[in-house]
């Protein structure tokens, strides 16, 4: 990043982080990191993950623009970004409570009561409470509200039956916030409520999915007769829909609020394709030195630097004032099919090395571009496929009328 | 970096917007297609009394002092609205050149009356044998006493057919491709020797080539120290990039509304096209790429000021690819999404492509600033 784009604010923080970055890089685990919050799949990798959360939360570096109150640092919009692109120069591991930190957190701030504030954020931050995220189910995917899964009110207490699908982290996820119909009779998107719901009640059970990389990451999660606390309701019954609409704009970066400061999808690393490029070859010499290659390589850092740019653009609104929301609602679609294709561009690169499995003795940079690529339709897909991203841009931001 | 514009731009940009929209719709360019200048020298004028042309040029040499992003927030109006008049031409490639090395007398005597709206310049700097490379000049300036004898010929000469007067650039010394050796005359275009021959550009624009068969120069006309012009055109292929960058903006952001009024109001099969899916994402794409090119454009337009020769290329050569990609892109589907009608020459949608299509191959091209960019240090 070029540093004439920090404030003086920022610069400080900057500093900060990069030092401790630098200081602080964990050294090997000795076992395989998953690459992103999406594949963590064994409880040695979320114990460890865990642990560098709190490292990084313990520096100051970590949910800096939430409020003090509630173990936030309360500095200005922008500033969690700062450390956010310090951590990918860097190159350390990722911040594993994502969805904690980044959907249901921000949720919680914008609408919860202050004893739900002061009773999960600051567990968010240190990671001691980790959060998974229940929308999808096996018959709700891009229909998202068509969702069956039901809560029923039994005097202080609901009744939680139904199935959920594409769950990260649901094997060691303290709470989940979950998409549930309180109101079968009402209009599919009016019946449905937001929950702060706690993992380890009776009745739930998890069930890990595996991925084509072999990885896991997901799970199914199953609801039979679960009882929670009726003061697990975020805002009000039937707020449900809503409260989700906010919670995938903070999910696309479409808001601001994030406590990790969000990042490129996988993949969308063109410092490390300029390193594969040096180490594979191509007509007897490195790829790097090959015309082709390094149009391929310079066209995607073209179309980072124009992500870039487009992401410092968002966060200046009268930029976008003609068209409010157009930006930020681009950055998950726009970003997320770059980082796929960046990843494809990474297999071009390897030529035939491509084939390796990731972990085989002789993959180019260990097969992270191989895995990359694999677990990049994770991204263009969750949290709204490309093509709903597309649906909501052309009606919302381009006003076309309604597909039939 | 700033990204906002200072309330001063943002008046700026609704002023210039609402007088080009009134003064020139494109009903005036696709009248001028047919006139043999193209442009209207009247509007010029008014153009340099409402200050837009000084805009470019410091306080020291009679202008207004702007930056060069309040000159991209006026040629993105040009983009939008097809505005012929030679801005990047006079201003930017001509009136720079004078700037950075004439004397102060030389800019007494050309760049005032272009400031007042009086003339139009050319800059003659490209040839047959140079693709975008302006070192690669194998016009000739051979001294003979006090004058120079100019022999050569150079072609897509911008506002050529028309300006009042030339900036020529020729060898002193040295062989095409050399840095060293490149100088820079002034011409009068009634000079003997010099010839003329309008060509038409395929937006409906006009150049010239220009051909030098044993001009006659005074030696006063040479523009700075003899053989020392190549940073000053560097700087101008770098300057005409980034205002390609910023019409090209207008250009896809017109092309993007036309389009998007197309898709609400056309109806097949009893319903608007814009409820069909593929055609709405195609329209999001387009959006997409508007927005991606603005970001890079803007980028341009801050760091083509730079002093560092090293940044300037980086943002600039980023901000043309990102031009060509998504201008192609936008103008191309905005073609075949107008359907038929979009490639006949009485619909506007057709002039838009034509004018992408030429700044896509002004100043460098996709495949040159690819180049240009991935030969970087920094990169």
């Amino acid at each position: 990043m070029d540093p004439t784009r920090d404030t003086a604010e920022t610069r400080d923080l900057r500093e900060r982080a990069r030092a401790f970055f630098q200081d602080n890089r964990p050294s090997d685990p000795g076992f395989k990191l998953p690459q992103t919050f999406l594949e963590v799949e064994s409880e040695e990798q979320f114990l460890w993950l865990k642990a560098w959360q709190k490292q990084v939360y313990g520096a100051g570096l970590l949910g800096v623009e939430w409020p003090a109150a509630y173990g936030g640092k309360g500095m200005p919009s922008g500033s969690q970004r700062v450390v956010a692109e310090e951590m990918g120069r860097a190159g350390v591991p990722f911040i594993v409570n994502r969805i904690g930190l980044d959907w249901a957190g921000p949720t919680i701030l914008a609408v919860g009561t202050e004893e739900q504030k002061q009773r999960y954020l600051r567990n968010i931050l240190s990671c001691d409470e980790v959060w998974c995220q229940g929308f999808s189910e096996p018959g709700a995917g891009s229909d998202l509200a068509s969702l069956r899964t039901s809560a029923v009110r039994n005097g202080d207490h609901y009744i939680v039956n139904g199935h959920k699908v594409w769950t990260t982290q649901a094997l060691w996820a303290d709470f989940m916030i979950l998409l549930a119909r309180t109101d079968t009779s009402a209009p599919k998107h009016a019946g449905i409520s937001y929950f702060l719901f706690p993992m380890k009640s009776k009745g739930v059970s998890v069930r890990p999915l595996v991925k084509m990389t072999g990885e896991g990451g997901f799970n199914q999660v199953l609801f039979e007769d679960v009882l929670v606390p009726a003061s697990c309701l975020l805002a009000g019954e039937g707020d449900g829909w809503r409260l989700a609409v906010m919670t995938l704009a903070f999910e696309r970066g479409a808001s601001e609020g994030s406590a990790t400061g969000g990042a490129l999808a996988a993949g969308g690393d063109v410092a490390r394709l300029v390193a594969l490029a040096k180490e594979v070859s191509r007509d007897g010499r490195p790829a790097s030195e090959d015309p082709v290659m390094r149009d391929r390589i310079a066209e995607l850092a073209i179309e980072e630097e124009a992500l870039l740019a487009s992401a410092l653009r968002a966060r200046v609104p009268g930029l976008v004032e003609e068209r409010p929301l157009a930006l930020p609602f681009l950055s998950k679609l726009v970003a997320t099919e770059f980082g796929q294709r960046a990843a494809a561009v990474g297999q071009e690169l390897e030529g035939p090395l491509a084939q390796y499995a990731f972990g085989a003795e002789r993959a180019a940079d260990g097969g992270h571009f191989q895995r990359a690529y694999m677990n990049s339709f994770g991204f263009t897909i969750g949290g709204g496929t490309s093509e709903i991203q597309r649906n909501l841009v052309g009606e919302r931001i381009l006003g076309l009328p309604k597909s039939t | 970096m700033n990204f906002d514009l200072t309330p001063d731009q943002k008046l700026l940009e609704s002023t210039m917007a609402s007088f080009l929209k009134k003064e020139s719709p494109v009903s005036r360019f696709r009248a001028l297609r047919e006139d043999p200048v193209g442009y209207s020298k009247s509007l010029w004028k008014t153009m340099a009394e409402l200050g837009w042309i000084g805009l470019a040029f410091p306080e020291s040499a009679g202008g207004l002092g702007g930056s060069f992003v309040d000159v991209a927030i006026l040629l993105e109006q040009f983009g939008a609205g097809l505005v012929p008049e030679p801005f990047v031409a006079s201003v930017l490639a001509a009136g720079t050149a004078i700037l950075r090395a004439g004397s102060a007398e030389q800019h007494e005597a050309y760049l005032a009356p272009l400031i007042a709206g009086d003339t139009t310049l050319a800059l003659a700097w490209a040839e047959r044998g140079g693709r975008y490379d302006p070192t690669w000049v194998e016009t000739t300036a051979t001294k003979q006493g006090d004058a120079y004898v100019l022999q050569g010929e150079k072609i897509f000469v911008q506002n050529g057919h028309a300006a009042d007067v030339l900036v020529v650039s020729a060898r002193t010394a040295g062989t095409p491709g050399d840095t060293d050796g490149i100088s820079l005359f002034v011409l009068p275009r009634e000079t003997e020797g010099l010839r003329v021959t309008p060509v038409n550009t395929m937006d409906g624009q006009k150049a010239a080539t220009i051909t030098l068969a044993g001009v006659v120069v005074p030696a006063a006309s040479r523009l700075g120290p003899e053989g020392a012009a190549a940073p000053v055109l560097d700087e101008i292929m770098d300057l005409g990039a980034a205002a390609a960058c910023a019409e090209g903006l207008g250009v896809m952001r017109a092309s993007l509304a036309m389009t998007v009024d197309y898709l609400k109001t056309r109806e097949q099969f009893g319903v608007k096209i814009g409820t069909f899916q593929a055609l709405q994402h195609r329209a999001v794409d387009m959006f997409i790429r508007t927005e991606l090119a603005k970001s890079t454009s803007i980028l341009a337009s801050v760091k083509v000021s730079d002093p560092d020769p090293a940044e300037r290329r980086f943002a600039v050569s980023a901000a043309k690819v990102e031009l060509a990609i998504c201008g192609r892109y936008v103008t191309q589907q905005a073609i075949q999404l107008h359907g038929g009608i979009g490639i006949t020459d009485e619909h506007d949608i057709g002039l838009y492509f034509k004018r992408m299509h030429v700044l896509n191959a002004l100043f460098g091209d996709e495949e040159h600033h690819l180049a240009r960019f991935g030969a970087q240090p920094a990169f």
